[in-house]
Order: C-alpha cells, then sequence, then structure tokens
C-alpha cells in the first residue's frame, strides 16, 4: 500500500514536467502571442513592442523561457500575470473559491438527482418512469448548455424577474444566504441537470448489472426486506465503479466549467483560463494547467486507493493502470 | 472547460463497467434483439428522417441556404419561410437543412476518427499488457490532464479552422475513452475459457485479435461511437459559441445557434430550430445506441 | 411516512451544504487583507466614512456592466480600452478633450498657446500653469512634482510601458514652483498636449517610480471623481466618490460589474440589474428598438471599418519588391471598391444609424469633409476586370490565364458585425465575378507579431477586414498605418500591412509632423487622406459608432468621440 503511493506520487513528477513542457512549447509556437494586442492602439510603436518583448523577457529561446519558470517555481514562485502585473497564485486562489462553491453545490445536486433516478430507473426497467427519465436524460445532455442557460436567463430573469440573471451576490450589500442561493439557483441547478443526465445513465446500467448478481439473490432468498436489498446491498455496490467515473470528472469540474460560468457571469476559474488563454498570458495559462493536472494526478490516486478500500478484490500494485 | 459538458465523457465511462460476455451468436440473433427493441427503432426511423432531408435538402426547400434578403431580416416563420429568417435574411429551414450536412458530416467523420485511433491503441494496450499498458495509459493520463479547451483553443489557432481540422480536432481529442473500453473488454475477455483455447491452440496474433477479442469487444465500441457521434455535433457547437468553428457563410447548426444567441428574445426561431435539431439527432443516435448495447449484451 | 421524512432531511442537507459553500466563497470573495495597499496610499477616513449629510444628498451609485475586466487601472500599463474607462473615472490629465475635439483645461489653468506664453515659438517648450487648491482624493495637495512624476514612471525601465511615444523626446520637465511645471522637448513632437492624458500621483507608488505590479494600480486614486473601493476579480470594481473632487459627482459612486459577453451584459440591463452597458455593437439595435426603459445611444466615432489589402506579393512572409498576384494591379483593387454597395452595409446592417466613410481621417480637425469616393457602380467594376484581363468563367467567377479572381478576406474572429459585413461584401463580389473566402482567426493570431508568423505583419493574407481611427491629433496613427518606413519587417516596421510604399504620401505625413501650424497641418492630413484613396490598398467602408445603453433613469452623459465613455461621469445623476 505505502510502496504503492510512494510510486504513484514518483511518477506525478515526470509527468507534471512532461505536462508543463508540452503545454510551454505548445503556447509558445502558436502563432500571435502576449503583445498582439497591442496593435490596435496607434502609440505602441515597434520601439515600444522590442522594449516590452525584453522586459518582459520573452526575447529569450522557448526553452530558456521554460527554464526559469520551472527554476521559479520549484522556489515556490509561480511567476506575474504579463497582463495585470499580479502573481499568479493570488489570481487562481481569487477564482478557485468561486468555482469550488458553485460546482460544489452542483456536485451535490447531482448526486441527489441522479442516483435516486438511476436506482429506479433500474428497478422499474422499462416503466413509464424509466421512459420518462431517459427522455429527460437524453434531453439534459443533447441540448447544449449555454441554450439552456440563456433560455433560463431570459424566462427566469428577464420575463418573470425571479432571479438575477447572473453574477454571485448583490454588489454593495450586506452577505446574506438568502441572496446567495438567488444567485446559485440558476447555474447550480442547470449545471445539475445537465451532469445528472449522464451520471443517472450510469446509475441505472450499474444497478442493472449488481441486481441480476447471485448475492442479491440470496438476500432476497433469504426474505430480506426488498427495499432493504435495493438500497443496501445492491446501491452500495452498483456506486463502487461510481468512484471512478467521478475521479475522473471532479478535477475538470474545479478547474471551471467555462459554459457555464460565460452564460451566467460567474467569477470562476473557467472564465480566467479564458481570459488568460485568448491574452496569451503564459504564466496564468500555465499556473492553471499545473493546478488541473495536480487534481487530475490526486483524483486519480484516490480513486484507485478507495477503489482498493471498497471492493477487496482490487489489490494495488503499482502497475496496475 | 469541463469535459462532462461536452456532454458524453460519464455515459461512455458507464460502458466500461457493462459487462463484456462472450456472445458467439450470429449477428442475426443481434439483429433480432436490435429489431425488437421499440425506443432503438424509433431511433432508426428518426435518424434515417433527419438525414433524407439533410441529404435531399434541394428537395425539401426551394431556398437557397445562402441567399441573402436584407429587406427581410429576422422575419417570423410564415407560409415562405417556415422557420423564418436570420439576420441576413436567410431562410433558416434551408440553413437548418444544409447546415445538417456539415454538423452530421462532422459528427460522422469526428466519430470515425476517435473510434479508429481508440480502438488501434486500445488494442495494444489491452493485447500486450504489461509495460505497454502501462505506459500507454499513462499516456493517456497526461493528455486528459491537460484542459480541453486549452488544446481547442491551441490547435485551432495554430491550424486555423476548416472543416478537416475540426473534424480531427474533435476526433483526437476524444479517442481516450474508446481506448479505455476497448483495453478493458480487452483484458476482462484475455482471460476466458475460449480465448485460452484458441491460445493453446496457437493461433497467430492478428487472428487472436481480428478473430476472438475484436469481435467480442464490439459492443463497447458501437456504442461509443453512436455517443461520439452527437458529442462531436455539440463540440463543434461550443466551439462556434467560442469562435472557432466553421467559417461563414457556410451554416452549422453550432455557428448557427452561436450567432442567435444575442437575439434570442427578438427572433426565438433562429435559435429554437437549430438547438431543436441537435436534440433530435442526439436522441435518434442515442436510442440506437442502446438498442444496441441491449442487443449485444441482452441480460 | 419513513419516505417522506428522508426527503425532507436530504433537502435540508442539501440546503445546510449550499449555505456552507456559501459561506466559503462569501470568504473568497473577500480581498485578502495582504493585498490592501499600504496605509500611504490609502485614502484617509474622511473619504471611506462619508459624511452622512453629504451622502443622503448623493444619489445611489449608478451600476454599469462592462464586458471585459481591465487588465490593471493603470492607463500607461495597458492599452485596452476598458482600462482608460476605469482610468477616467479616477484621474484627470492637465488637459481634455471635448466632443468637438477642442482642448479643455482641467489640472491646467489653461491650454497652452504660443498667444498665452504656454508655448514657445520653436514649439519645445511647453508652461503649463496649474489650478490652485486640487487634492488627491487622500487629501494631499497636487502639485507639478506629480507631473514630473508621471513623466519619470513612464521612463523608469523597470516598468512595462506600454508606448513611450512623445515621453521619450522630452528632455526635462522642470518644477520652479508647486503650480508650474515647464516641459522641454529634445525634438518637435506634434500631438504634445496630448501627452498627460492622466496624471499620476507621486506618492501613490511607496515613494519610487516602479509602477509594474504595483498594488497602486489595482486600488488607484486621483483627482477624479471617483477612487477605486473594491475590485473583486471576475466580478465587479466599485468605485466610490471622491470627496475631494471639484466638480463634486452627483452619485456616491460607480459600480462596474464585469461580464463575460455584451450579450449578456444587455441581458443584465434587461433584467433590472444594471443600469447603463458600455460598448455595444450595431448588432444590438434591434434588441433595443420598442425597449422603453432603456435608450441606446450611437454616436459617430473617428473609427472607420476598412479592407485592408496586400499589394505585395502574398508569402509567409511576403516579399514586398514583387506585386501581389491579383491585387497588385490596380484596376483590380478599384473593382474591389466600387462593387461593394455600401449603403446596404450602413442602411440595412446597421439600420440606417451609421454612414459611408470616405477617408481614414473620418473626424476631428484633421479630417476634410471634401473627400468622396467614388460610388457603387458594379458595371463599371466589371468593365475594370474585363481590361485588367479577368474574364468570366464557367461558374461567373473571373479567370486570367488559368487563375481563378479568388481572394481570401480574413478577420478577427467573433465579432458578430464584421462577420455578417464580409459575408454581404462576400455576395456583392461574387455579382461581378470575384469569389471571396472568408478565414477568420482570433485576433491575437491575426495580430501576432513577427516571430510568431502574425499574418498581417508577415502579409501572409490577400484581404483583412478591420477598424480603426486616428485620435484627435492624427500624427501616430497615420505615421503607424501608411508611412513606407512602417512596412513590417523582421527588425521591426510598423502597422503599414498593405505595404503602401508611396514617397508622395510619406512627404505628407512628415509634412504634418515638423509644424504647429494647424493650417498647414490640415492641409497635409488632407493629402495623406486622399493620397491613402488612390492607392486602393485601404479601402474604407463605413463609420463605426460608439454605442452604449442607458436605462430612462439615468441622465448627464454626454457622448465624446474622444475621450472614454467615463469622461464626464462628475455629471451623471439618477433622476
Amino acid at each position: 500500500m505505502w510502496s504503492f503511493l510512494l510510486r504513484r506520487i514518483l511518477l506525478a513528477i515526470p509527468m507534471l514536467l512532461a505536462i508543463s513542457f508540452v503545454s510551454f512549447a505548445i503556447m509558445q509556437s502558436v502563432p500571435g502571442g502576449p503583445l498582439a494586442i497591442y496593435r490596435n492602439n496607434p502609440n505602441v510603436r515597434a520601439a515600444d513592442l522590442a522594449r516590452l518583448e525584453k522586459q518582459l523577457g520573452l526575447d529569450k529561446p522557448m526553452v530558456t523561457q521554460y527554464a526559469i519558470w520551472l527554476r521559479n517555481l520549484a522556489t515556490g514562485n509561480w511567476g506575474r500575470s504579463l497582463a495585470s502585473g499580479l502573481p499568479v497564485t493570488q489570481m487562481i486562489s481569487e477564482r478557485i473559491g468561486n468555482t469550488f462553491y458553485l460546482m460544489g453545490t452542483a456536485f451535490i445536486l447531482t448526486m441527489l438527482i441522479a442516483i435516486p433516478i438511476g436506482v429506479l430507473s433500474a428497478v422499474k426497467r422499462y416503466s413509464f418512469f424509466d421512459h420518462t427519465a431517459t427522455l429527460f436524460s437524453f434531453l439534459g445532455f443533447s441540448v447544449p448548455i449555454f441554450w439552456l442557460g440563456l433560455v433560463a436567463i431570459i424566462v427566469f430573469a428577464v420575463w418573470l424577474r425571479w432571479l438575477p440573471a447572473g453574477g454571485m451576490r448583490t454588489i454593495n450589500a450586506e452577505f446574506s444566504f438568502i441572496d446567495r442561493l438567488r444567485y446559485l439557483i440558476l447555474p447550480a441547478s442547470l449545471m445539475a441537470f445537465h451532469s445528472a443526465a449522464q451520471y443517472s445513465r450510469y446509475v441505472r446500467a450499474s444497478m442493472l448489472e449488481v441486481i441480476r448478481q447471485d448475492y442479491i439473490t440470496t438476500a432476497r432468498a433469504k426474505g430480506q426486506n426488498e427495499r432493504n436489498v435495493i438500497y443496501i446491498h445492491a446501491l452500495r455496490n452498483a456506486l463502487i465503479p461510481l468512484i471512478t467515473v467521478v475521479a475522473l470528472d471532479l478535477p475538470a469540474l474545479f478547474s471551471g466549467a467555462l459554459l457555464i460560468e460565460t452564460v451566467f457571469a460567474w467569477p470562476g476559474m473557467g472564465r480566467l483560463f479564458w481570459n488568460s488563454a485568448t491574452r496569451f498570458d503564459y504564466p496564468v495559462l500555465m499556473g492553471i494547467i499545473i493546478t488541473t493536472a495536480l487534481l487530475v494526478i490526486a483524483c486519480n490516486l484516490i480513486a484507485d486507493v478507495l477503489y482498493a478500500f471498497a471492493d477487496p478484490r482490487v489489490r494495488l500494485t503499482a502497475g496496475k493502470a | 472547460m469541463k469535459r462532462g459538458t461536452l456532454s458524453y465523457s460519464t455515459l461512455s465511462s458507464s460502458l466500461e463497467a457493462a459487462s463484456f460476455v462472450p456472445e458467439n451468436s450470429p449477428a442475426r440473433r443481434v439483429w433480432r434483439r436490435f429489431r425488437r427493441h421499440r425506443l432503438a427503432m424509433a431511433g432508426v426511423v428518426l435518424a434515417s428522417l433527419i438525414f433524407a432531408m439533410v441529404i435531399f435538402a434541394p428537395v425539401f426547400t426551394p431556398n437557397l441556404p445562402n441567399k441573402q434578403d436584407l429587406k427581410h431580416r429576422l422575419a417570423a416563420p410564415d407560409l415562405a419561410h417556415f422557420m423564418g429568417t436570420d439576420e441576413l435574411g436567410r431562410d433558416v429551414f434551408s440553413r437548418v437543412l444544409f447546415g445538417g450536412r456539415i454538423s452530421l458530416l462532422i459528427g460522422l467523420s469526428a466519430m470515425a476518427v476517435s473510434v479508429s485511433v481508440g480502438t488501434l491503441i486500445g488494442s495494444i494496450s489491452g493485447y500486450f499488457g504489461g509495460r505497454v499498458d502501462t505506459a500507454i495509459m499513462r499516456i493517456i493520463d497526461i493528455i486528459i490532464s491537460f484542459p480541453t479547451l486549452f488544446l481547442l483553443i491551441m490547435l485551432a489557432s495554430f491550424l486555423g479552422s476548416n472543416i478537416v481540422i475540426v473534424i480531427l480536432v474533435i476526433g483526437l481529442l476524444s479517442w481516450m475513452r474508446v481506448a479505455r473500453l476497448v483495453r478493458a473488454g480487452f483484458i476482462s475477455i484475455k482471460e476466458r475459457d475460449f480465448i485460452m483455447a484458441a491460445r493453446a491452440l496457437g493461433s497467430s496474433s492478428s487472428r487472436m485479435v481480428f478473430g476472438h477479442l475484436l469481435p467480442n469487444s464490439l459492443g463497447p465500441i458501437i456504442v461509443a461511437a453512436t455517443i461520439d457521434v452527437s458529442g462531436a455535433i455539440l463540440t463543434e457547437s461550443a466551439l462556434s459559441y467560442l469562435g472557432l468553428g466553421i467559417q461563414p457563410p457556410q451554416a452549422t447548426w453550432g455557428n448557427m445557434l452561436r450567432f442567435a444567441q444575442d437575439q434570442m428574445a427578438v427572433a426565438p426561431w433562429t435559435a429554437i430550430f437549430p438547438g431543436l435539431m441537435i436534440f433530435l439527432v442526439s436522441i435518434a443516435i442515442n436510442f440506437i445506441g442502446d438498442g444496441l448495447r441491449d442487443a449485444f449484451d441482452p441480460r | 411516512m419513513k419516505h417522506t421524512r428522508s426527503i425532507w432531511l436530504v433537502l435540508s442537507l442539501t440546503l445546510a451544504a449550499g449555505l456552507i459553500l456559501a459561506a466559503c466563497g462569501a470568504q473568497a470573495a473577500q480581498p485578502p487583507a495582504a493585498t490592501q495597499p499600504p496605509a500611504a496610499t490609502q485614502p484617509p477616513p474622511a473619504a471611506t466614512e462619508a459624511p452622512t449629510a453629504m451622502s443622503m444628498q448623493m444619489g445611489a451609485p449608478i451600476v454599469i456592466a462592462m464586458y471585459q475586466e481591465p487588465e490593471s487601472i493603470n492607463p500607461y500599463l495597458s492599452v485596452q480600452t476598458v482600462v482608460n474607462v476605469l482610468s477616467t473615472a479616477v484621474y484627470d490629465g492637465l488637459l481634455t478633450v471635448g466632443p468637438d475635439g477642442e482642448f479643455i483645461p482641467v489640472l491646467a489653468t489653461e491650454v497652452p498657446s504660443i498667444a498665452n506664453g504656454g508655448l514657445s515659438a520653436d514649439g519645445l517648450t511647453i508652461t503649463y500653469k496649474l489650478r490652485e487648491g486640487v487634492k488627491w482624493a487622500d487629501g494631499k495637495p497636487f502639485t507639478s512634482a506629480d507631473v514630473k512624476f508621471t513623466w519619470q514612471a513612464l521612463m523608469d525601465n523597470s516598468n512595462a510601458v506600454v508606448s513611450r511615444a512623445g515621453w521619450e523626446d522630452i528632455d526635462t520637465v522642470e518644477t520652479p514652483n508647486d503650480l508650474t511645471a515647464v516641459v522641454k522637448f529634445k525634438k518637435l513632437y506634434a500631438p504634445a498636449l496630448t501627452l498627460w492624458r492622466y496624471v499620476l500621483p507621486a506618492h501613490g507608488f511607496g515613494g519610487g517610480t516602479a509602477m509594474t505590479g504595483a498594488d497602486f494600480n489595482r486600488k488607484p486614486f486621483g483627482t477624479g471623481p471617483f477612487f477605486v473601493k473594491e475590485w473583486t476579480s471576475g466580478e465587479s470594481i466599485v468605485l466610490d466618490y471622491n470627496p475631494n473632487a471639484n466638480p463634486a459627482p452627483l452619485v456616491s459612486g460607480l459600480v462596474f460589474r464585469i461580464t463575460p459577453s455584451r450579450e449578456e451584459s444587455v441581458l443584465l440591463l434587461k433584467s433590472g440589474e444594471v443600469e447603463a452597458v458600455w460598448d455595444l455593437i450595431e448588432a444590438s439595435i434591434p434588441d433595443f428598438e420598442g425597449n422603453a426603459d432603456a435608450t441606446l445611444w450611437t454616436t459617430p466615432s473617428s473609427n472607420v471599418e476598412y479592407l485592408g489589402l496586400n499589394l505585395a506579393q502574398r508569402g509567409n512572409p511576403a516579399d514586398p519588391t514583387k506585386p501581389h498576384a491579383i491585387l497588385g494591379d490596380i484596376k483590380v483593387r478599384q473593382a474591389l471598391s466600387l462593387a461593394i454597395d455600401r449603403s446596404v452595409l450602413v442602411n440595412d446592417l446597421m439600420y440606417g444609424k451609421s454612414t459611408i466613410a470616405t477617408s481614414a481621417i473620418g473626424l476631428g480637425w484633421a479630417s476634410d469633409p471634401t473627400i468622396s469616393i467614388a460610388p457603387y457602380d458594379p458595371e463599371k467594376a466589371k468593365s475594370l476586370l474585363d481590361e485588367a484581363g479577368w474574364k468570366p468563367g464557367s461558374d461567373g467567377i473571373r479567370m486570367k490565364g488559368g487563375q481563378r479572381l479568388s481572394l481570401e478576406i480574413t478577420s478577427t474572429s467573433g465579432n458578430k458585425l464584421r462577420e455578417l459585413a464580409e459575408q454581404v461584401i462576400q455576395e456583392q463580389l461574387k455579382a461581378v465575378g470575384i469569389e471571396l473566402k472568408i478565414n477568420n482567426v482570433p485576433s491575437s493570431t491575426l495580430f501576432g507579431n513577427w516571430a510568431s508568423s502574425g499574418p498581417l505583419q508577415r502579409g501572409n493574407f490577400d484581404i483583412s477586414m478591420d477598424t480603426w481611427g486616428p485620435d484627435i491629433d492624427p500624427n501616430d496613427f497615420v505615421s503607424i498605418l501608411f508611412e513606407s518606413a512602417s512596412i513590417p519587417t523582421e527588425a521591426g516596421g510598423g502597422w503599414n500591412y498593405f505595404r503602401i510604399n508611396d514617397p508622395k504620401i510619406d512627404a505628407a505625413i512628415k509634412a504634418g509632423r515638423s509644424t504647429l501650424d494647424i493650417a498647414a497641418r490640415k492641409q497635409a492630413y488632407s493629402e495623406v487622406a486622399r493620397l491613402v484613396n488612390d492607392t486602393y490598398a485601404y479601402i474604407p467602408l463605413y463609420n463605426r459608432l460608439i454605442i452604449n445603453a442607458f436605462t430612462n433613469d439615468v441622465s448627464g452623459w454626454t457622448p465624446n468621440p474622444w475621450r472614454d465613455f467615463t469622461w464626464d461621469a462628475a455629471k451623471w445623476a439618477h433622476k
């Protein structure tokens, strides 16, 4: 167990190096660059651009720039944004909490919707309920989320004026739970509807698997209450593989969902990433990519460990993928 | 971007858990079961209808998709334009039909790219196992560590955006799931008796792969493929939303939606119809996928 | 029964979890203590603890939506328009420019001129007399030292200042007393009065001149009507009124809401969450027709939407010594201009709110209204193309020696109006037998520099569609766009990506910048604009509009094409 953990953590270092180097190389080889934005101003002359290139260290070869970035990172210095001059760590920490707040709520809601629907769909397979749930889940993942979001804003914010169209709080007002909740309802529930559509299909599939297995039949045969059989024995086993899926999706969740953040003007990581990407703000982009990669690696590792705890048949060996 | 917003990652992950029962039964039995699946047959009918209308678009609409009429901008649906007109006075119905050619082409081709790359790499990983497998799986980990959005932006600004590039970009960013599915299938089947028997009888590697392993993993591959089609159509719409999709004046359902977003309140028809088409295609294809899964795995 | 109870349990758990997360979010939204500016830069209690009597007379803050987040609020470190919008509300300049293009003294008492002794006859010395009794928002007096500091900070090599045009021509800034600043130039800089558009406080940067990365850039104060109270990343920037401002603002603050797009800004206006939307595009016009609660203000700007044609042989990089295979022939370029029906663009696409552009300098003292362009004439365009040897092919597209008359138009992706205009032009050119293919790329790619293969810099394009316009003094604009020295090369150059190389244009631009005599300058720029039109490498299409929306509750704003949205924010009020 410990040697497994140690080996996986050691393996993460070359992976992070590879990820960071490849990202850096891709960014630098793409046409354009951080100075392109200065074009829209007749006052910025060639001499100014040459000076800026030097001041921002962009005149050095790519490998040198990467080496400098890596050396700084090793000393805990994530660099400063080329655009705002702010420390990258500050920029990320200002946003990551907001993303956590929206995605965390959406995630809990997702689970609360997806698991019961998935279980019921499986237990009452091909029933009216199952077909309705199927239809809604297809609706959930075949309609683009930005489209759904815009419709929701027009209906609930513009026509009915029940809920705000965007943002996460009333600015310049005292903190209030009700206020926070009003801003949270639309983005979180749409996000939840969208992901629950997928998770419920997943729960349904693995529930169908489990129900037919021997020990469930045995439990039934032993005269156990049907509800106990379904919700205790079957569900617990059906949820084991869910861990893997959740682990794969969680990092993406917390690096921000650009589309939902864009539609609802949510100040999260996704928009920070998009702004930095269109602006070619290398240090900020690198910071976000490294954060995401760390989350991916950590979540995969945690999933493997949890999986081993939940299912004694799985043994942890370093070679396991 | 959250991968989930592109809609298919989670669903297809579920297929990894789907079982891989050796099915030596003839294709006919699968087909019989598929035909009895009512939802799947509804999906087939719906999909054929959409494909027919899109392929024979000129038969169904008298209007050209790029014909502008600036005197009739954003006109509401009527008899002449029964889905209304867009901001350049073009017929939305014609654009939906002709745009569907591109959207469906992207969906099907991107799926072909992702399925073939994924199947190849997944087979290698699953068949050889050991170090090869570990290396491939770690490389997949690295690739999925990059935010999808980052790769999309970078590739799109690097390569420009024409239809081939959009197809390749979408296809090459989604093969990892298929690879995992195929690998999982191979690993679970490899230890079964009939494979052991074939190996003991001295079957060659290629015979093993093409004769036994692949046919028995076909179920999940087909299901993943059907999901990839709608996924790719949606990804193109997300690309369009970010301003990186197919160039105007060529309509796609994705870029029609993008152009419609700021006039949804004044001209909702410009947004509703392309959105509806994406929904119908996804639902048809997913029904077919469901039917295929049940047909291959009847339990 | 048990079932119902468990549903309630689940519901209350969700609610509780949501609230806990909400509380976490609330904490995250608070600015960390470490980023608070040092005491010296903090406005004194007088500013933050507003006198109740006064704030009761003042209106509530005005809430404005803007679709971009400023990089900082230091106008010298960024070229983003939104940075200038915020900076204009916070800082004053020595002079400003009014709607009709006239200079208006702000921190100076008068506009320096030869008549009032503020300007030396050779134009090399400018003496600014400063207004008495002006205080910064933190209560410290404004003096000539601040004027000098602004120049010094711009010249500090550790600062990533975006432009030093004009500033680097200054020899010294002398401060004989607190209310006099004497600026001495090494050589004549004709637009000298446009410098010091913003005066920064010398005590704002902890005593030194280092600006890059300074906390002050995020929470600045100036002598303007407002100062920045709070900036929540990605969400909002809250400005409080400056108690020392003269004239005092009529509202107690401005709240800028940062939105991801113009569409979202408009939705916020419609849902009643904001009262003004900054910088809309023409596509929003139908959205506001019949909206009784809000008004869309359209004002002409100096920006002209134009087609930029590549005169050099296309390549990566282009060869400026060889003409473009198709566009090298002036008859083709002329035909292109004649084949475009600009009235369709202006009347239909822009709902009649815009006007046809006739010159690169369309507004201000330097613009010449007598300049015109040949009107739409597709027949003449066809005969010009015939003359040039391009004959209609089987599919209607013209051919010459086996080559199709097919050109690529490239612009920035994601600009809806421009993408629509491209499609209209595409149809119009098709009618005379020219095929136009659209290939739009992200703006950071289009405007990329030489080293990163930017297509405009390298000359790897046929036609680009873009918008650009001069400042109140057109010198910098015409120099960087049309002078032969500005043809991009690996070593530098400017934005003459048309690769116009015309000695007459060069001479006229030089004449314009080597004198302060306004009549002579007017004539020079008129000459430049005419000659540029004659190249047919720069094809003006239409004048861009400045479009802002206000709800009908807000009053006091006057459009000004020369200064940013907030230039008269002190006069904004609620009705």
